[in-house]
């Protein structure tokens, strides 16, 4: 098995994996067909579940094999983390108790909040294992204090006794000298043997201490998770005879080959919730349309995130719960809890709410049966009629109506049962849409000039009835939208990448120092993609601000050339420009600040093609009817039709219904559907076939 | 004099909680359906949310982007008395000023006056609260003439005249030396600047490079809000945009009215002091006092007692007075809902004239913070043992503010505002748990970058931010650690820092939870810090002779030694900025929160895990929790051991 950074012949089998908290999810492209399967994860060793999953598909005809998996956000946030120990400046240690020090906004008033991850909660490291090293290096990178090897040591003595088995080091200004957090690093190997060890100056050398040691907090326990489970997955994989090349999915749904992935495992710590996105950039660029919000609806909440211009638009830092930064690239997805399980309930003053609340997997909605005592999203639609309890997940899993409407009826609320129903159903409608107009606010864009893809499980079914709320284009439910995320594993290229922090002024004096960091970063970056550097291309980008400001505007991007006067100038130019798009006003007289250069490499890879659907010019017959009940909106009879039986260029009148294996689609009263040449659902507002 | 400050601002009451009305009652109050009212209600929230979030992300002046030194709201017309739906969750020192600041300044100006894309400013600390830095920006907004209601940005501009640079300082006699005083008045008209008032302004501040480019981003947030604003109400209607601005007033009336029906009926009483006025020693302390009378649903905090207004900067204006009592029993009984104007409608506040926390023209607020710690200090002292197992044990104090400023070795002045030395500040344990060390003054919540950014372009090196040993207030439930913060300062310059509530060896914990250590800081001349030179960090606890060549900034000390002695030192507050040669260290610690509960029935288990983790000594852990322990916590911390004998009989005594 190879982890070259080669694209595969353009013929090959491809398989892409995704990881999920409940299911894994796998897709090959076998000739053009795309083949699924979906097998429970095992969270204890999610490894068994995806080669058990790869099985059922076949891998040794495969050329790639593109993996993003939530075992590493998992082991976060459950802490279910090896011990771990944190070097940082004597003086520093409690950085990682105190975070950024602000507090959510739901706890503003609240004297029982407590930092998540802080001493008195479930902190990474606990106090003991923070260790103080005598060394300091200024804003300038003058050295204050010279590193003290021999107090050094003595500490390294005390996490030997403690038998700690990962270490990671952040020091003050680390981002401007590495050579302190170098040298302890060998100092760490020397007294505490071949443990993995990582160095914020490697991982993440850029400001702000806080989120540098976070990350490099998360890449070392990433490496203790990942090490050998990137190691059984590989011989696994060997058995079932794939000899192609293995990728991860990092936080940008970007391929990373195996080996690339580990020297910097952070990058993956969150692989799954972006491939969707990518997916739908990807899709997207097949049907012609390049402005998309992006939703997917699963059990338990509705990741939401945009594609401007074909591109993900993507965040520098993630967080993994409240102030728990990760300095990821990573796509901007905002997570809402309306999903499927989304509880509803009733508030103090009577106001029927959904989520964030779900009931997950086990007890799930009522109607599952399992004792799960109060109403969800999926009751409601089970009631409502949009949900066929015998065909459930194609019949596997029959649903029980009658404890879904108990679960209603036992709310404390003065409504009637059909009021609670409708207003929850609306509800969770409501909260999607509310989300998506503030996305659309935050980054100031005109929500009329998006389409919205709809997937996830529970996509089709709630979200083209945003059509009667919003003023977006369309809906679009692409195909397979159930495991749709899985394949936009399939969607993106390989990129290697690298960044770097030096706060400088974008002056005449800039040039010569910019065009030999760039070109370092570039250098390395060809090193290691030996031949495959061929074929790539590069992007150069950087986050700069006006200079007095804290923050900075990201991605503001750069000549693909020598940096000189004219590219200075060009860069300046940019950054004014994008500033004024994302804030609404620009300061052309003040100057700029470049503050964190960033390169990829992106090596082009196969993607996934959807196979074209074929056409009718005959209106379909419905499959079966239904009767829609307890909303305002929908009273009386819906056609329902099967997606199989669907061809390109019918059109459905709503109210209807498209059932499939693992999904359902619903387009209200006073929609349409149309169904696109490769077999997507489009949902418009009557008389508005966009 | 009872000086009501919540007229109701409905003149239909709800005829049963809100949860019960029928869909006919409900309709008939609002004009619009309760999905359509919680619907609207959370809009108006994200709204002034995303306006706060976007000013901060493009501000310019460190006391904006690294400090958030600011809020905004929303406020509705004057059919509903200007109620604010909405306001920002950013800070909530502002909660009680920035509905008051915004209804006078457009009653006073007139709203006739104004059109579309007007923008006023006023800052008068008589008529909008707080202190004259924090400046009121304020944007009518209009649907075909009509004005639908307003937003209001308010915030620290970072120098705005004054006897100092960046304003903050002890010795203000009058608002004449805080700096320029504007009544309601255009800064921006039909969308365009108003030139006389953009010149004045630049002409008044020290900082005007930062200051403008702020005023012009608070602008276009500002207008991005609007439009969400009008754009809400024409797809919705007035009667439904106007009815659910009152439901979302209404709601949080009726949650903190049946939070305080909750609390037994009774008369409360409860005192807190600071240090000092700021311009003498202990014995100009100034005391809040408070009497509570809450009988049903309402409440009446009564300040009558109180000491005199002082002639210094540690006033604070009436409108501070509410932002005290709403922060303190929203923080004590109904800490979970947002705040609305509603949420105070049947509070009473009586301030009397010519207190501190009401004083005269032309008395200043610069630090007007303080004041109104101390008055949230004394509420929560009167109401906790009231709340049972519910209490709240108290916070380390107030912020410590720290300014420093000076020439750097090449002329170039240097400034460091307030703020830039920020201390994290230990909270109160509650029944909930132990306490954070880590955390901010309740009415303050920003994002703080760490040191890193600040010490690529400030004089100074953070050495230590250590929590210290035994600070926490011991109890069942420990109060947070105070923190040790020594700043290494690489060029000389003038120091001032000072904070009053240093001491809560008064009544700290809660529920037989005891106090945290005392606050105060040195200024450590060169001489005594040598040996960082030679490579050795200071230790938290130093010997006293490297105290004894230190001057005192503030905190009560033994005058022989100037080490903190709560129990018979004296206090001491530097009145003056105090010089310091390159090299010099600002050594400060900040005081620890209240515990909660008996700290003897502290798991020992728990106690062991606060040795292990320096949070409490081996001294400590004896002392204050009847728990001995053997062993070397530093090298050995998973060698510690419990000699159960030894704590037994700790314990049983």
């Amino acid at each position: 098995m190879s982890t070259e950074p080669f694209a595969p012949p353009a013929e090959s089998q491809m398989i892409g994996v995704d990881v999920g908290g409940t299911f894994t999810d796998i897709v090959k492209i076998e000739d053009g067909k795309i083949l699924v399967s979906k097998v429970p994860t095992d969270a204890s060793s999610s490894d068994t579940s995806v080669l058990q999953g790869v099985a059922e598909v076949g891998a040794d005809d495969a050329g790639v094999f593109n993996l993003a998996s939530t075992a590493g956000l998992n082991a976060v946030i459950t802490r279910d983390t090896p011990k771990v120990a944190f070097l940082t400046t004597t003086g520093h240690r409690d950085m990682l108790d105190r975070g950024r020090l602000g507090r959510p906004w739901s706890a503003l008033t609240d004297p029982h909040w407590r930092r998540e991850f802080g001493d008195t909660g479930r902190p990474l490291v606990e106090r003991y294992l923070r260790r103080g090293i005598n060394e300091r290096i200024t804003g300038a990178g003058q050295v204050l204090l010279p590193l003290d090897e021999s107090q050094a040591r003595s500490e390294l003595d005390v996490l030997r006794r403690c038998g700690v088995e990962a270490v990671a080091i952040c020091l003050l200004n680390s981002y401007v000298d590495p050579t302190h957090e170098q040298r302890l690093q060998e100092l760490v190997a020397e007294v505490l043997g071949d443990i993995p060890c990582s160095i914020s100056s490697e991982v993440s050398p850029l400001t702000k201490e806080y989120q540098r040691a976070m990350t490099t907090l998360v890449d070392v326990v990433m490496k203790a998770k990942y090490s050998d489970y990137t190691d059984r997955l590989s011989t696994g994989l060997e058995k079932l005879g794939f000899d192609g090349v293995f990728n991860y999915s990092d936080c940008a749904a970007r391929l990373l080959p195996a080996d690339y992935a580990m020297e910097r495992p952070y990058r993956l710590v969150v692989g799954g919730p972006a491939a969707g996105t990518a997916a739908s950039a990807h899709f997207g660029a097949q049907i012609g349309d390049s402005q998309l919000l992006c939703a997917d609806v699963g059990g338990t909440s509705c990741d939401i995130s945009l594609v401007r211009d074909g591109e993900p638009w993507l965040n520098s830092t993630f967080e993994l719960e409240h102030d728990l930064h990760v300095n990821a690239l990573s796509t901007d997805v905002v997570t809402l809890g309306a999903g499927g399980g989304s509880i509803v309930w009733v508030n103090p003053t009577g106001e029927i709410r959904v989520g964030p609340e779900s009931a997950g997997a086990h007890p799930g909605p009522a109607c599952y049966g399992q004792q799960g005592d109060r109403p969800t999203i999926t009751d409601a639609a089970v009631l409502i009629g949009i949900l066929d309890p015998d065909s459930f997940l194609g019949g596997k899993f029959p649903l029980r109506a009658d404890l879904a409407e108990k679960a209603f009826d036992d709310l404390q609320s003065p409504l009637p049962l059909s009021q609670r129903i409708d207003y929850a159903w609306r509800m969770g409608i409501n909260n999607v849409a509310e989300g998506m107009v503030n996305i659309c606010v935050r980054h100031g864009l005109d929500i009329r000039e998006f389409s919205l893809m709809a997937f996830g499980a529970a996509g089709g079914m709630m979200l083209p009835s945003l059509l009667q709320v919003l003023p977006i284009r369309r809906v679009i439910v692409p195909p397979h939208p159930g495991l749709f995320s899985a394949l936009g594993l399939l969607s993106t290229d390989q990129v290697y990448s690298d960044h770097r922090t030096s706060y400088r002024l974008l002056d005449d004096q800039a040039a010569e120092p910019l065009d030999l960091l760039f070109s370092s970063m570039e250098d390395g970056l060809r090193a290691q993609l030996g031949r495959g550097a061929e074929g790539a291309t590069v992007h150069r980008s950087f986050d700069g601000r006006l200079f007095g400001q804290s923050f900075e505007t990201p991605f503001v991007p750069v000549p693909n050339a020598p940096i000189d006067a004219d590219a200075l100038a060009k860069m300046i130019e940019d950054f004014h420009r994008v500033y004024g798009e994302r804030n609404g006003n620009t300061f052309p007289y003040i100057p700029v600040q470049g503050v964190t250069y960033r390169v990829e490499m992106h090596v082009p890879t196969d993607k996934v093609t959807h196979p074209p659907l074929p056409t009718s010019d005959l209106d379909p017959t419905p499959d079966a009817a239904t009767n829609l009940r307890h909303l305002d909106t929908e009273p009386g009879p819906a056609a329902v039709y099967y997606r199989t039986s669907l061809h390109a260029g019918q059109r459905i009148v709503g109210p209807a219904i498209v059932r499939e294996e693992l999904s359902t689609t619903f387009a209200p009263t006073g929609t349409e559907v149309k169904v696109g040449e490769y077999g997507e659902l489009i949902i418009s507002t009557s008389g508005d076939q966009s | 004099m009872t000086l009501s400050l919540y007229p109701p601002e409905t003149s239909e009451i709800p005829v049963a909680l809100l949860k019960d009305l029928s869909d006919q009652q409900f309709g008939d109050l609002y004009s619009c359906d309760r999905f359509t009212a919680s619907v609207l209600a959370n809009r108006f929230r994200y709204i002034v949310d995303n306006m706060c979030g976007q000013l901060i992300s493009q501000a310019f002046s460190p006391i904006l982007r690294d400090y958030t030194d600011l809020s905004a709201a929303l406020t509705g017309p004057p059919s509903i008395r200007h109620a604010m739906p909405a306001v920002a969750q950013s800070l909530p020192l502002f909660f009680g000023s920035i509905p008051e600041g915004a209804r006078g300044a457009l009653e006073e100006y007139g709203i006739d006056q104004l059109v579309d894309g007007d923008v006023i400013i006023v800052n008068d600390p008589y008529r909008a609260g707080t202190h004259v830095n924090d400046v009121c920006f304020i944007r009518p907004a209009f649907v075909d003439g009509e004005f639908i209601g307003a937003l209001t940005i308010r915030a620290h501009m970072l120098d705005w005249g004054g006897k100092v640079m960046g304003g903050f300082t002890l010795d203000k006699g009058s608002l004449y030396e805080d700096g320029l005083v504007v009544a309601p008045e255009l800064i921006y008209h039909a969308g365009e600047p108003v030139r006389p008032m953009f010149k004045m302004i630049r002409d008044n501040t020290r900082f005007a490079p930062m200051v403008l480019p702020d005023i012009e981003t608070i602008n276009a947030c500002l207008k991005a809000a609007d439009d969400q604003l009008s754009e809400t109400y024409v797809r919705y209607g007035q009667d439904a945009f106007v009815g659910a601005m009152r439901y979302a007033c209404d709601a949080s009336a009726e949650t903190m009215q049946q939070a305080i029906a909750e609390l037994p009926d009774g008369d409360y009483r409860g005192e807190a002091k600071l240090d000092s006025n700021g311009l003498g020693a202990a014995e100009t302390a100034l005391h809040a006092k408070v009497l509570i009378r809450k009988r049903g649903p309402n409440i009446e905090f009564d300040f009558s007692g109180s000491s005199a207004a002082t002639p210094s900067s540690l006033n604070c204006m009436w409108a501070e007075a509410k932002s005290a009592v709403v922060i303190a029993t929203k923080w004590l009984v109904d800490p979970k809902t947002p705040y609305t104007s509603g949420a105070s409608r049947s509070i009473d506040v009586l301030v009397p004239p010519d207190t501190f926390m009401n004083p005269s023209p032309p008395l200043c607020s610069n630090l007007y913070w303080v004041p109104m710690h101390c008055m949230i200090t004394a509420i929560m002292r009167a109401l906790n043992p009231v709340l049972g197992e519910d209490a709240v044990a108290l916070d380390s104090g107030d912020s410590i503010l720290h300014v420093g400023e000076g020439l750097t070795e090449g002329g170039e002045p240097w400034f460091v505002p307030a703020g830039g030395v920020l201390h994290s500040l230990p909270w109160g344990a509650t029944q909930s748990g132990d306490a954070d060390s880590g955390q901010l003054s309740l009415y303050l919540n920003l994002v703080w970058s760490g040191d890193e950014p600040s010490e690529a372009d400030q004089p100074y090196v953070v050495l230590n931010r250590d929590y210290r040993a035994d600070s926490g207030g011991p109890g069942q439930h420990r109060g947070g650690a105070g923190s040790v913060v020594d700043t290494l300062w690489l060029e000389a310059g003038n120091h001032r820092a000072f904070a009053f509530m240093s001491d809560r060896s008064d009544g700290g914990g809660v529920s037989g939870g005891s106090p945290g250590a005392p606050a105060g800081a040195w200024l450590l001349p060169p001489a005594s810090t040598a040996e960082v030179a030679d490579g050795v960090f200071l230790p938290n606890t130093l010997p006293s002779s490297a105290y004894a060549e230190a001057v005192p900034m503030y905190g009560t000390f033994d005058p022989e030694t100037n080490e903190l002695d709560a129990v018979n030192g004296t206090y001491h507050l530097a009145l003056h900025p105090v010089a310091g040669e390159r090299g010099t260290i600002l050594r400060s610690y900040c005081g620890g929160g209240g515990g909660w509960g008996d700290p003897f029935r502290r798991p020992v288990d728990a106690v062991l895990a606060d040795v292990r983790n320096e949070y409490v000594s081996l001294e400590g852990a004896a002392l204050d929790y009847g728990v001995v322990i053997e062993g070397d916590p530093h090298h050995d911390p998973e060698g510690l051991r419990v000699d159960p004998e030894a704590t037994a009989r700790l314990r049983d005594r």
